[in-house]
């Protein structure tokens, strides 16, 4: 029967199964890479990528052309590769690792926060007022069809390089589907709670932020954690073009140096903190949202 | 129970107005919807408007309440000793939907608190007069825990819509609306969605509410409720109201001179009988006004003269007399 419900134990079990699974095929793919060229990085074995780990978390920050990533990195396994080390950092402070989740995840932070607000707003404004919704429909509409990683020169050209340029990135490429997005969560608001709002004497500014907003903000809220991953698209592959630290640089950097034992690693990683911000949103929601999950839902 | 047109019983006549509404027409393109409307409701009353399916009793209930305006005609709302002429949603009128009855975000005690803080507060008092806002917010919990308390949902307060079932719901709506003390409270097919059981406890519910104006006015003061409920059952209109207006798109336009029918209008207006919360719901003794209504309103045979039901305001005072 369609929707038969299971117990927490065999939900846990499926879950476990299918990544086993997951595992025992990549460990299949990598063994049968080995037998062909016991060198293969394309594909590391276990071993290799444990090596990864530590070289992205111990291996000092470096620039490209710094001469001392490259001479890090052939002297990678060789037991030769501390000296830089011997410089006093914190644990991961200083590390590529390091480095790169600041600078990725500085930007992350910045561009879809400005899209979130703005949209957010903006959204609000066009769900409520039909003139306002008339005015920007159009802008929106034809904003949220550019494919920001195809007008990535135009980004380059007008803001730069620099932090201010991948701000600008994800802010424009986020913000008109949020705008569009909850601007039809406003216009779903049910009219009856509206008027039922007026007829008790609020205004309409009070309308808007003690009944539609938190009305809207578990979907809101929703929302956002569906734009993590394109502002990270976004992000990702103008670090690999212009940028001088961050996950898609170092991504682009180690896969030069056919160090894929590091670049699956630093996949991972960021998938991880995708996973973490989802998580802080889903735990942000059910404190902010406590009427959200109540009844069944 | 009392006959119909006795609710003032040996108390002193309180017939002011609170809502006149004067020649009220109202027409989609051209679907014409409601004609000629007018009508005048007395402080203290409940009024049961009854009708057929898409006659325009909610349609009327709109223009009452502000939201959607009539095209011909004006609605009068007296309230703090002001008469002004309806053109929004306002604080004078409460509204009791059948359904989104509640905001989902509050639970049911904010939910009743909430047109105490949006009516006696601005979002600047909120937001920069903490220490003030805090101190009412409490008068305003203890006073929607009080009046949830009336409405036997003390128990309740702290449980969000989705937890509650359809007639808790409705008896925090009706707590919602009442505790600003609106001039008029409008309810519309409020017990549609509920059980028979259901229905019968909140019909109740809104005859101790006449009891409080009962009471009101043998003590000399104003009738605290107004109410206006729009429903589709006569025996619950009949039960529950002291007033029943019909509407309906079935009367003899010919007759005024129409050449196609140009909408619903008043067809039946007459006392109801006053129960109180505690007497017997035997439909028997209202069987004879219930066939009058189902002739006169629901009867698309019926053509005799549409006026032949409306018993009018003028008509209620001169008993009183």
């Amino acid at each position: 029967m369609i929707g038969k419900r299971i117990s927490k134990k065999t939900a846990v079990a499926c879950s476990c199964l299918s990544i086993f699974v997951l595992l025992l095929a990549y460990s299949f793919m990598s063994q049968v890479q080995h037998r062909k060229n016991s060198e293969d990085r394309t594909i590391p074995s276990w071993g290799q990528l444990w090596d990864g780990v530590v070289f992205l978390c111990k291996q000092p920050n470096a620039e490209e052309n710094d001469t001392s990533d490259l001479l890090a990195a052939a002297l990678a396994g060789t037991g030769m590769e501390s000296s830089q080390s011997e410089k006093k950092m914190g644990f991961l402070e200083g590390r590529i690792i390091w480095e790169a989740s600041k600078a990725t995840l500085g930007r992350l932070f910045a561009g879809l926060s400005a899209g979130l607000i703005g949209g957010i707003v903006a959204g609000i404004l066009m769900g409520c007022f039909l003139k306002i919704d008339a005015s920007l429909s159009p802008i929106m509409y034809f904003s949220s069809r550019i494919i920001p990683t195809a007008a990535m020169p135009i980004f380059f050209k007008l803001a730069g390089i620099d932090f201010e340029m991948y701000v600008a990135m994800i802010t424009f490429g986020s913000m008109p589907i949020v705008t569009l997005t909850v601007s039809q969560y406003v216009q779903n608001f049910p009219a009856e709670l509206r008027y039922k709002a007026y007829t008790l004497g609020a205004s309409n500014s009070e309308v808007i932020t003690t009944a539609i907003f938190p009305y809207v903000l578990p979907k809101v809220i929703d929302l956002a954690i569906l734009m993590i991953g394109p502002a990270l698209v976004y992000l990702i592959a103008a670090e690999q073009i212009v940028a001088g630290e961050g996950f898609g640089y170092r991504i682009r950097v180690l896969t030069k140096a056919t160090r894929f034992e590091a670049v699956y690693p630093l996949i991972m990683i960021l998938t991880v903190y995708a996973g973490a911000i989802t998580s802080m949103l889903k735990w942000f929601q059910k404190f902010a949202c406590p009427w959200y999950n109540v009844g069944g839902r | 129970m009392r006959a119909p047109g006795t609710m003032w019983g040996g108390g002193k006549a309180m017939s002011k107005m609170i809502l006149k509404i004067n020649g009220l027409s109202h027409w989609f393109g051209s679907n014409r919807v409601l004609h000629n409307i007018s009508l005048d409701i007395e402080r203290g009353q409940i009024v049961a408007l009854v009708g057929p399916s898409g006659c325009g009793k909610s349609t009327l209930l709109r223009a009452i309440l502000g939201t959607h305006l009539p095209a011909k005609g004006e609605t009068i709302i007296q309230y703090n000793n002001q008469s002004r002429v309806i053109e929004s949603p306002g604080r004078d009128r409460g509204i009791v939907y059948q359904r989104y009855s509640l905001f989902p975000h509050l639970t049911a005690q904010e939910n009743v608190a909430y047109g105490l803080m949006v009516d006696q507060t601005t979002i600047a008092d909120r937001t920069f007069r903490r220490g003030a806002w805090k101190s009412l917010r409490k008068k305003h919990m203890e006073q929607a825990a009080e009046m949830l308390g009336r409405m036997r949902m003390g128990a309740s307060l702290n449980k969000y819509p989705p937890e509650m079932s359809g007639g808790m719901c409705q008896r925090v709506a009706i707590a919602q609306a009442l505790v600003v003390e609106p001039a008029l409270l409008l309810l519309d097919e409020p017990f549609g969605a509920l059980d028979e059981a259901t229905r019968e406890e909140l019909q109740r519910i809104l005859l101790t509410l006449y009891g409080e104006n009962k009471s009101a006015v043998k003590e000399g003061r104003e009738p605290p409720y107004t109410i206006m409920i729009v429903t589709h059952e006569i025996n619950e209109a009949i039960f529950v109201s002291d007033r029943i207006i019909g509407l309906s798109q079935y009367w003899d336009w010919k007759e005024a001179g129409e050449t196609q029918s140009p909408g619903a209008t008043i067809v039946y207006d007459q006392p109801a009988p006053i129960f109180n919360p505690e007497d017997e719901r035997d439909f028997m003794l209202f069987r004879k006004q219930k066939d009058e209504i189902l002739h006169a309103v629901f009867d698309p045979e019926y053509n005799q003269s549409y006026k032949q039901y409306i018993a009018t305001v003028n008509r209620m005072q001169a008993e009183e007399k």
